[in-house]
């Protein structure tokens, strides 16, 4: 399995993107972790070039999606619309229908369609008038919020939050990285000239590949140790669940992946932890007032957990 | 570790060079007069002296003191832990002593509210003092600069040299429990759910299969060709309600009515909560100063950040009047539109006949909330969207100081 491929990646999408290797990074351990990611942003920070890019690096088809409060379920699965000349009904693939999905604002539209697309990443499938379609493979989508102004919205539940693998959050680019940005699109698009370095079966692979990464009995001992403090930290309303377990495991040999290893280590975990369950929690409202948030509650809890020694 | 005041100052000026002198006379006559064990001991004496004064002026290099507070937002009555860490990186064993002032935070009172344990500590030895502290009162406190002495083991000698680590902390204003109360509005948008006399034509929430009789403009078409049966939008309303919390401070500091500014903050800062549980966009207007300067008051808005926001500006509000509460409000009732107000003041008199004009200009729906009403208050409500309440009318009289569910 060339490991090297997860590198070409990056490298090929940090021709376009400036900076943001950390994420770029996280974004490609969703990808081989088979998850999806949520991104919580303010508008103008690059989200839609950074899907773009990564669909364009894997040679994979991107749609985008900017969700309203009048969209309809049928907006995002697809519709059957009768064709005269035929004399049946055709059926029209809705944007899910994409190797990499860009699902802007998910919280302003109804929260019918919102089920539709999460049901959609959880199933990899859609039905339409009784008949199922399969969802290309790999499907990978990128969902945005604006965590800004709540006004009119309908801010994703828990339980639904819970289905994005994690959670990354761009921010404002340094200020030599804002230069490299001007310097970069001054006069041209570094977009239109980026070719792909892989193929959407080459990311199927690296996902099968995945599985296999080792992860021995300490260090599962360490997932489950850090779950189950949330699940116990006075702060906290409701910790993270065994599906957050799991998908930490899972983004963990996704990231030895992309270290090029066929086993986890402890740091694998510590450095996913935050993205990967702080979204999952719930913090007691007088936290909340005191202006507490579950990124600082989520490093707290991972100095607290021993982390395990190395196995001779 | 408890709090302990043990009193280690630093010896007179006039005490140790005295000592010395007194010394060094003694030494004289010994060698003068050839008694050499008085003069081994005066030696000796001087040396001890000596060395435990180089001893304590090496006793403050490679010390290391960090202060921490669990918590740096707080609730009356709850309670902090302070945490001082100490670490002496060095071999030479030395003795440690830190004082903290802590502002109006401790509870029970000590020492003139200043801190104090000491330690000895050994070569890279580290020492952890931990306090329980109380929240008293609303407000921004401070705990240090901390006060940090060392000096050799026996103390006889004494460094202080004082920190620049300062750690704020805010105290919110505590919260009651509140009566049900309904707020005057003048858009039919803003009710959410069954309750709004009006749908908002923008914003669908759904389809469900036609009802006979209601308008074309209501089929959605698309669905329809979809589920090969007539569909019609649900509407939602797409408004929140929005509401301004107002408190006019020139009329509390006018009347030096301490007790009642409090009482009002705290009724201010429960509703905030409600309103803020119940989905609403809540702003706050004061014309009062803030501790560090920053805004008197937090723009209506609905974002997670919104109530915490609005508790700092009421924990940072002091009881002087800064600014024209009219100009202020101008400004905020033009940038928004379709809000109501709660305004709070402290007596009904000209200057609320005169608000109660301002907002009737504006059309704004205004509840007002007084801590002494006017003498013909009952006979001279105003009409239409307008009404005088005093404090005690929203607030639960049975038990005042519980909390609203936190």
């Amino acid at each position: 399995m060339d490991f090297g491929l997860c590198q070409r990646i990056i490298e090929n999408i940090a021709r376009v993107i400036v900076g943001k290797k950390e994420s770029i990074g996280l974004l490609l351990a969703a990808l081989v972790a088979d998850g999806h990611v949520l991104i919580e942003d303010i508008p103008g920070l690059g989200k839609t070039l950074l899907a773009k890019s990564l669909a364009k690096s894997i040679g994979g088809s991107f749609r985008r999606v900017q969700f309203t409060p009048d969209l309809l379920p049928a907006d995002i699965t697809g519709f059957n619309v009768y064709n005269q000349q035929a004399g049946q009904f055709i059926f029209q693939p809705g944007p899910v229908m994409a190797n990499i999905l860009l699902a802007d604002e998910i919280n302003r539209t109804i929260p019918r369609t919102q089920s539709s697309l999460l049901e959609s990443m959880e199933e990899r499938q859609v039905t339409v008038d009784g008949k199922t379609y399969p969802l290309p493979h790999p499907f990978f989508v990128m969902a945005t919020q604006n965590p800004i102004e709540l006004e009119g919205t309908f801010p994703l539940p828990e339980a639904q939050l819970d289905r994005f693998l994690l959670r990354v959050r761009l921010g404002y680019p340094e200020k030599d990285e804002e230069i490299a940005i001007l310097q970069r699109f001054q006069e041209k698009d570094p977009l239109t000239e980026l070719e792909g370095v892989s193929n959407p079966g080459q990311v199927a692979e690296l996902q099968h590949a995945r599985k296999g990464i080792h992860v021995s009995q300490p260090i599962r001992e360490y997932i489950t140790g850090m779950v189950g403090a949330t699940r116990r930290h006075p702060s906290l309303r409701l910790g993270a669940s065994p599906r957050a377990s799991l998908n930490l495991m899972r983004a963990g040999q996704a990231r030895a992946v992309l270290n090029d290893r066929n086993y986890v280590l402890p740091d694998d975990i510590k450095s996913l932890a935050v993205p990967v369950l702080s979204h999952r929690l719930i913090l007691k409202e007088e936290e909340r007032l005191r202006g507490e948030t579950a990124e600082h509650l989520m490093e707290q809890i991972i100095h607290q957990t021993p982390v395990p020694a190395p196995v001779r | 570790m408890s709090a302990n005041s043990l009193d280690r100052g630093v010896p007179s000026v006039f005490v140790v060079p005295l000592c010395q002198v007194i010394l060094g006379v003694f030494l004289f006559i010994a060698l003068f007069y050839a008694e050499r064990p008085l003069a081994m001991l005066a030696i000796l004496v001087l040396g001890l002296a000596v060395g435990a004064k180089v001893w304590a002026r090496a006793s403050l290099s490679g010390m290391r003191c960090s202060l921490s507070v669990d918590k740096k937002r707080a609730f009356p009555d709850e309670e902090l832990t302070l945490r001082i860490s100490a670490e002496n990186r060095k071999l030479l064993p030395v003795w440690f002593q830190v004082n903290v002032p802590v502002g109006g935070l401790l509870r029970p009172s000590s020492s003139g509210g200043i801190l104090t344990n000491e330690a000895r500590l050994l070569w890279y030895q580290r020492a952890h003092f931990q306090w329980k502290l109380t929240a008293q009162r609303r407000g921004v406190h401070s705990i240090g600069p901390s006060r940090l002495s060392a000096g050799d083991l026996f103390a006889f000698f004494t460094k202080t040299k004082k920190t620049e680590e300062l750690h704020s902390i805010i105290v919110y204003p505590r919260l009651v429990s509140l009566k049900s109360f309904s707020f005057p509005k003048r858009d039919f948008f803003g009710v959410p759910g069954a309750k709004s006399p009006v749908q908002d034509p923008i914003y669908i929430l759904g389809t469900r299969d036609y009802q006979q009789g209601q308008p074309a403009k209501r089929i959605h078409w698309k669905a329809s060709a979809r589920h090969h049966r007539l569909q019609q939008k649900i509407f939602e309303p797409s408004e929140q309600e929005k509401i301004l919390l107002v408190v006019d401070v020139a009329q509390f500091a006018k009347n030096g009515a301490e007790n009642e500014f409090e009482q009002t903050l705290e009724i201010v800062a429960s509703l905030a909560l409600r309103l803020d549980r119940r989905g609403d966009a809540v702003g706050l207007l004061t014309n009062g100063a803030v501790v560090g300067n920053g805004p008197a008051g937090v723009p209506i808005s609905k974002s997670n950040s919104q109530l915490p926001a609005i508790l700092e500006v009421l924990a940072r509000l002091r009881m002087e009047p800064e600014g024209d509460c009219i100009h202020t409000l101008r400004r905020e009732l033009e940038a928004s539109w379709g809000i109501s107000c709660v305004h709070f003041s402290y007596e009904e008199g000209e200057t609320v006949a005169l608000f109660k004009e301002y907002y009737r200009h504006h059309r704004k729906p205004v509840t007002f909330f007084v801590c002494r009403p006017g003498l013909n208050s009952r006979e001279d409500k105003p009409r239409g969207c307008q009404d005088v309440h005093r404090l005690d009318d929203i607030r639960m009289k049975e038990d005042p100081r519980n909390e609203t569910g936190i």
